[in-house]
């Protein structure tokens, strides 16, 4: 397979006034192939937003790459000049952000929102742009709706504004699209559709696809390879099937014991981390582990020594000390 | 519909009140156009109370006022003690020079606001940013007049604008071109000098309005999707940061007619400005009134024409 991202050591930081920088994602290695699915979990604040951002130069005011690589189709992004890199979002990556509800203009129509993005890469009319993004509202499940394109924001659906990012992220045919959380704010219904859709156009544009959520259930359906993250770092990843039915890190042990069911039939109140305790403050990580505070199988040395990676088959990988 | 009428009706009540209230102040300020005529002695006290007579401000307040309602509502705003002539033409040609004179300086003023505002917000913290918030605090902190002053004092250094009124006194033996040219030249400085008033103030706001657009996940993600920065500034942000930019143009254009007042008087500019300023000091008291009115007028019409505007703006106000 060839790899169409690699990154390599990668650590973002972010800077508040004159105290020293927060590294809230720190050594972060992973590769990508073609036609992928890569799905990133772990709870609330763990880095995954940051990590993302940061392979597209996006990290808002405050936030750099500290070091490290991110390699697509051979270029070094991270070395890339802003007008570059402005190039290859939405064009060859693309970007689906966290709440669709937040991500789109509220005074412009979402069809000309998608035409703004071919304009943007191709040398086209918005006229024609126009058109394009009337059939790729349509490709995108809203066949039915004729006026679709001439709608506000606030006039659609949840779902359906989520749909309208999609397309956006969509329009250029990008070779990689990084969906932050496409479902998070959606009905469990509405997050079925969704999933379905984006695993659809995968097979159908063959998109490398990196999907970030903090439900497991959402993965089980559409990833080829999963990586859990926690406390900005990278704690396990390897093959979807093996990861979910044999979760190696007692981390990832505790989200999966949530459940795989998108649509709990007996627990109406939806999937909550069973893990006790919060997720540590990223400005002040505990020495050691900084997953011993809360893990079950803590010993001794996971308090005072920070564990490696250590690579189990072939591409398995988990930075825990009992598997050291 | 009933928006309208709504918006009707509050108009009149607002043009009811100040009306209202101008005539309440002129009368209870001291002595009246005929007052300072009891000082000459060639004048008897007889024909100075004859007058009064005559002109009616003799009646109680609100004998004058309900009489001077009734006529203008038949479109007659009454008479000028000091001119001798109906107020209606008199004020219709200042207020026509100075609308010429603020829409002018109006118009300059935005068009330089938000590329400044804009771009001082797309540089937020840069040096290009702090020169502009210096420059805009340092023309805030400078006194209007002394803008005039210092315009007027350039003018008589360099020789190179007139330095008063709207045209020179040759005027009428000039040919069209050069009448125009003489004109432009009059009006430039008095326009620059209400701009400069005025657009610290603008660019401000513009900026602003922008710094809250440009940290909204929307922009970020028109970031995101590769849209190039000058067309992610003025496509995708300023649309978006319009509203109270909108609201502060109809209240601009609400104060067309009184904000120039005192640059009008400095610059001596033949606008309402020096006509207010003189029948308020000679008590020439329907001059006043009409003028203020006038001024009510364009308050009212330019919060309409932002109400508007923002309707016509944002889908989610027409959604209401
Ligand atoms: N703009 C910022 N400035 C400073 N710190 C930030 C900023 N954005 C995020 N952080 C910090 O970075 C850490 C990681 O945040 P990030 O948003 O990447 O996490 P996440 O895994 O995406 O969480 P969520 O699931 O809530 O989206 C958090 O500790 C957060 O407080
Ligand atoms: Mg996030």
């Amino acid at each position: 397979m060839d790899r169409l991202l690699e990154v390599r050591d990668l650590r973002v930081c972010y800077r508040k006034g004159t105290e020293p920088p927060t590294h809230v994602v720190d050594n972060a290695s992973f590769d990508l192939a073609a036609g992928e699915t890569l799905g990133i979990i772990g709870e609330s604040g763990c880095g995954k937003t940051s990590l993302a951002l940061a392979l597209l130069g996006l990290l808002p005011r405050g936030g750099f790459v500290q070091c490290g690589e991110v390699r697509f189709k051979g270029t070094n992004l991270i070395e890339l000049h802003e007008a570059d890199l402005q190039r290859v979002r939405g064009a060859e990556i693309s970007f689906v952000h966290q709440d669709a509800g937040l991500a789109l203009n509220p005074v412009l129509r979402v069809g000309d929102q998608i035409a703004e993005v071919l304009i943007a890469h191709r040398r086209i009319s918005f006229r024609q742009a126009s058109g394009e993004a009337r059939k790729i509202l349509a490709q995108i499940g809203f066949a039915g709706h004729e006026q679709i394109d001439r709608a506000f924001p606030h006039q659609l659906s949840g779902g359906q504004k989520q749909r309208v990012a999609i397309a956006q992220a969509i329009a250029c045919g990008p070779a990689l699209v990084i969906a932050d959380e496409p479902v998070t704010a959606l009905d469990a219904l509405v997050q079925v559709e969704i999933i379905t859709l984006l695993k659809t156009l995968q097979q159908h544009f063959h998109l490398a696809l990196i999907l970030i959520t903090h439900t497991p259930a959402v993965l089980v359906p559409i990833a080829h390879r999963i990586m859990v993250m926690y406390a900005g770092r990278i704690v396990e990843q390897g093959l979807a099937p093996e990861v979910l039915q044999a979760p190696l890190h007692p981390y990832t042990q505790g989200l999966l014991d949530s459940g795989l069911d998108l649509l709990p039939q007996e627990s109406p109140a939806g999937p909550l981390s069973s893990i006790p305790g919060e997720p540590p403050n990223l400005a002040a990580l505990p020495a050691g582990c900084a997953f011993a505070p809360r893990c079950s199988d803590r010993m001794e040395v996971c308090q005072t020594r920070e564990p490696v990676e250590s690579h189990s088959g072939k591409s398995r990988i988990v930075r825990c000390i009992k598997y050291e | 519909m009933s928006y309208l009428a709504r918006r009707l009706g509050h108009a009149i009540l607002v043009l009811l009140g100040v009306s209202i209230l101008t005539f309440a102040l002129l009368k209870l300020a001291p002595g009246d156009y005929f007052a300072g005529m009891r000082l000459n002695p060639q004048i008897s006290p007889q024909t100075v109370t004859a007058l009064r007579h005559a002109y009616g401000l003799n009646r109680s307040l609100p004998v004058t006022y309900l009489r001077w309602l009734r006529s203008a509502l038949r479109g007659d705003l009454g008479y000028s003690f000091a001119y001798n002539t109906p107020v209606w033409p008199l004020l219709r040609s200042r207020a026509s020079n100075t609308l010429i004179l603020s829409l002018l300086a109006m118009a300059g003023a935005w068009l330089v606001a938000i590329p400044l505002g804009v771009w001082a917000a797309a540089h937020r913290g840069a040096s290009l940013d702090r020169a502009t918030s210096a420059g805009t605090t340092l023309l805030l902190a400078l006194p209007d007049v002394l803008i005039a002053l210092g315009l007027l004092a350039f003018a008589l250094r360099t020789g190179w604008f007139p330095t008063g009124g709207m045209a020179s006194v040759a005027a009428q033996a000039m040919g069209p071109a050069a009448r125009v040219r003489d004109f432009v030249l009059h009006l430039i400085l008095p326009a620059a000098a209400l701009a400069a008033g005025v657009l610290p103030i603008l660019v401000r706001h513009v900026r602003s309005a922008m710094l809250d657009v440009l940290d909204s996940p929307y922009l970020l993600a028109a970031r995101g999707h590769g849209i190039p920065r000058a067309r992610l500034l003025f496509r995708h942000a300023l649309p978006a940061a319009a509203n109270p930019l909108i609201s502060l143009f109809g209240v601009s254009l609400g104060t067309l007619l009184s904000g120039s007042l005192l640059i009008e008087v400095v610059m001596s500019w033949p606008g309402l400005g020096p006509l207010l300023l003189e029948a308020i000091l000679e008590r020439d008291a329907y001059v006043v009134v009409a003028a203020v009115l006038l001024s009510a007028v364009f308050l009212v019409a330019g919060n309409f024409v932002a109400d508007v505007l923002l309707y016509a703006a944002d889908p989610r106000i027409r959604a209401e």
